[in-house]
């Protein structure tokens, strides 16, 4: 996965992660996510350059959304792509994380 | 796509290594059960009770040999269907085996109880004194037919499940039951011919009450099931079988023919010699059978399952590590051929003497031999190869023993039949190898050659990938390369990216969880076949058994955070299959 740009303005952090969410990328890229999210009010994950997730990526998710909801903060994820939707789906994601 | 890397050859090496003690033991057994009841029988009962007991082995022949049949028929289909994932004709199989064999044995208990009771033996002995000792002998062992049939029947699915040590059990309890009843029945209570039978009657209700423990009380995936039962598969089941159990008239007809030369050319005193030296190869033999009961089993699978790198590797494994392990046991028994021979004769003078020395210094060379032979039938017999087998089946058999030692027997006298042996195994294999140019056309320069196998047996090289992965950066490398392959073979991208998830999903669990479980080296053997619009993925491991499904089943349906991967698989496929096979764990997914 090629690296994730992360931009903050004001307290809204947007993480863009490239590629694919696999069991390889997934850890790397939850290191530097959980290094950025403190301090944001909400934080949109823009998935349009990912184009594959495993259980490992969801787990990075579910992980965040623990956090921001203790800090009372929000997270959504958008232009999630439909082969992705469709695991979302499945596995009841949509039912804890907001998707649009 | 060709297959980047597989250890489908180590793991087939290390099952196959490790499935052999048993199956030798196994196989062993039945030569040590026979060398306990010719002990009671010589040294208790007497000369008649041992014509009788030698008048009821054609019997026993017989009725070995539909046993026999029936439990080859059924372990080539069972395994064929199991590596289809032919759930509901493997049950079939199961039940109308045991259906069969009950059936059987209640014919052949019935005759020999008639034949017992009304002394209609006659035309076994005209001798006064054998006929009662026989008509004892044979109410003793009516008692037996039952279980003798349904317990030789239970191993080929306990096999099939891994569960191969319960068979063993059974056989070593059997031994020792063997051994104290005999004690019992003849020794103590003077019981006779009558005792002799019943020993080894009720010897087989132990052995099959060990095994039927596993059957009656659910721990088995099989069932019998007598409602759902398609009776025609039951003349599948003696077909194939048959030409294993033909083996047994042919052997018995070759027998006959030699003993008749030997006696004719040399003279009763070479018979002697011939029998002694096969009567301690006999238990060396084991080893042989043992050898194609584990790979009877792979190939019938990898036949069931179209799968020609298993196929080709067990061959490879059998040349490359059987071959070479009975060439090291034949050199011990040719360096023993005198210790062998001193057992049953004393005086190096006597000419019986090192015509039984000779016995032990060739007759071994035919068995690595006998190896290749019988793994190439066995793959005929799975592959549908019938003329073969049937050709190999009377050649190995009765015609070139016969007609070689008929050739040669007027210059090399007794050595003719033990030559005459290691010609027959040369023979058998210029038979495969001419079998194999006929059909292709020329010189096989390789395995599958060799064993021609078809051009449209499996996917075309194309269609599949045959990978193994040891670690999680591999399998995520192989689920890329997985999603490339759909799309390289124009499956949709949907299909594409729930194949790669799969993979990493499940291979992923095995390297996380699997490979820690013990301290051993393992690897996964992954095999993805484009069928029609389909993908099938199959991943094949060694470590401890894990079944998916009931994992998955163990957690709260409403918790999306544990094992959300298998979760996950089981909702995104269309079928997912997880089976232990002989130790392996076989996941098969179709999406």
């Amino acid at each position: 996965m090629s690296e994730t740009v992360f931009e903050l303005n004001g307290s809204t952090l947007t993480v863009k992660p490239v590629g694919a969410l696999d069991s390889i990328t997934s850890p790397v890229f939850e290191e530097e996510f959980c290094r950025k999210m403190p301090g944001a009010g909400k934080i949109i994950v823009d998935l349009e350059k990912v184009d594959y997730i495993s259980s490992a990526g969801l787990r990075v998710f579910l992980a965040a959304e623990q956090y921001v909801e203790k800090q009372n903060a929000e997270m959504k994820l958008i232009h999630v792509n439909e082969n992705i939707m469709e695991v979302f789906e499945l596995v009841g994601f949509l039912d804890v994380i907001s998707v649009e | 796509m060709k297959a980047v890397r597989t250890d489908n050859a180590k793991i087939l090496t290390k099952l196959m290594l490790r499935l052999l003690p048993i199956q030798v033991l196994l196989a062993a057994v039945g030569g040590v059960n026979g060398m306990v009841s010719s002990y009671f029988a010589s040294n208790y009962v007497g000369i008649s009770a041992m014509s009788a007991v030698g008048l009821y082995n054609p019997v026993n022949t017989l009725i070995g040999a539909v046993s026999t049949m029936l439990a080859g028929g059924s372990a080539i289909l069972c395994g064929k269907y199991m590596g289809r994932n032919e759930q509901d004709r493997m049950q079939n199989v199961f039940s109308l085996n045991l259906l069969i064999a009950a059936l059987f044995s209640g014919l052949f208990t019935a005759l020999l109880l008639v034949f017992g009771l009304f002394d209609l033996t006659g035309f076994f002995t005209g001798d006064e004194a054998v006929r009662p000792l026989l008509n004892q002998y044979m109410i003793g062992q009516a008692v037996g037919l039952f279980p003798f049939m349904l317990g030789n029947q239970l191993p080929v699915y306990l096999s099939l499940e891994n569960r191969q040590n319960r068979t063993m059990t059974a056989s070593l309890i059997y031994l020792g039951a063997n051994l104290v009843l005999n004690w019992l029945f003849v020794q103590v209570l003077r019981m006779e011919a009558f005792g002799l039978a019943l020993a080894s009657s009720a010897g087989f209700w132990i052995f099959l009450a060990v095994q039927a423990q596993v059957f009656l009380g659910g721990k088995s995936h099989y069932k019998f099931q007598f409602r759902k039962l398609r009776w025609p598969e039951g003349m599948q089941i003696a077909l194939v079988g048959l030409p294993g159990a033909a083996s047994n008239g042919y052997q018995a007809v070759r027998s006959m023919i030699v003993n008749n030369l030997l006696q004719v050319f040399i003279g009763s005193v070479a018979i002697s010699a011939f029998t002694a030296s096969d009567s301690v190869l006999r238990i060396f033999w084991s080893i042989p059978a043992g050898m194609l009961a584990v790979s009877r089993i792979m190939i019938s699978l990898s036949v069931g399952e179209e799968d020609r790198q298993t196929l080709t590797d067990v061959m490879r494994v059998m040349f490359r590590r059987y071959i070479p392990l009975m060439c090291g046991v034949c050199a011990v028994i040719i360096l023993c051929a005198e210790p062998f021979t001193r057992i049953f004769f004393h005086d190096p003078a006597d000419p019986v003497y090192m015509m039984t020395v000779w016995g032990f210094r060739i007759l071994p060379l035919c068995m690595p031999l006998s190896i290749v032979c019988m793994h190439f039938t066995c793959y005929a017999q799975a592959s549908g190869k019938q003329g073969l087998v049937n050709l190999l089946a009377v050649l190995d058999g009765v015609v070139f023993v016969a007609g070689f030692t008929a050739l040669l027997i007027p210059s090399l006298k007794m050595n003719s039949v033990y030559i005459a042996n290691v010609l027959n195994g040369i023979g058998c294999i210029l038979v495969i190898v001419g079998y194999s140019c006929l059909k292709r056309k020329h010189i096989p320069r390789n395995m599958e050659e060799l064993m021609v196998i078809p051009k449209d047996f499996g996917a075309e090289a194309d269609a599949r990938i045959d990978i193994s992965v040891q670690s999680v950066d591999e399998v995520v490398n192989v689920a890329r390369q997985v999603r490339d392959f759909c799309r390289r073979r124009g499956i949709d991208e949907r299909r594409a990216y729930l194949s790669g998830l799969c993979l990493e999903e499940m291979a992923g669990n095995i390297v996380e969880h699997g490979f820690t479980k013990d301290q051993k080296p393992h690897s996964i053997d992954i095999r993805v076949v484009q069928k029609n619009d389909g993908v099938i993925l199959r991943i094949r491991d060694d470590c401890v058994p894990f079944d998916p499904g009931e994992r998955k089943e163990m957690f709260d349906p409403e918790d999306i955070v544990k094992n959300a991967g298998i979760r996950m698989v089981y909702k995104i496929a269309r079928d997912v299959d997880y089976q232990n096979i002989l130790g392996l764990n076989v996941l098969t997914i179709k999406i």
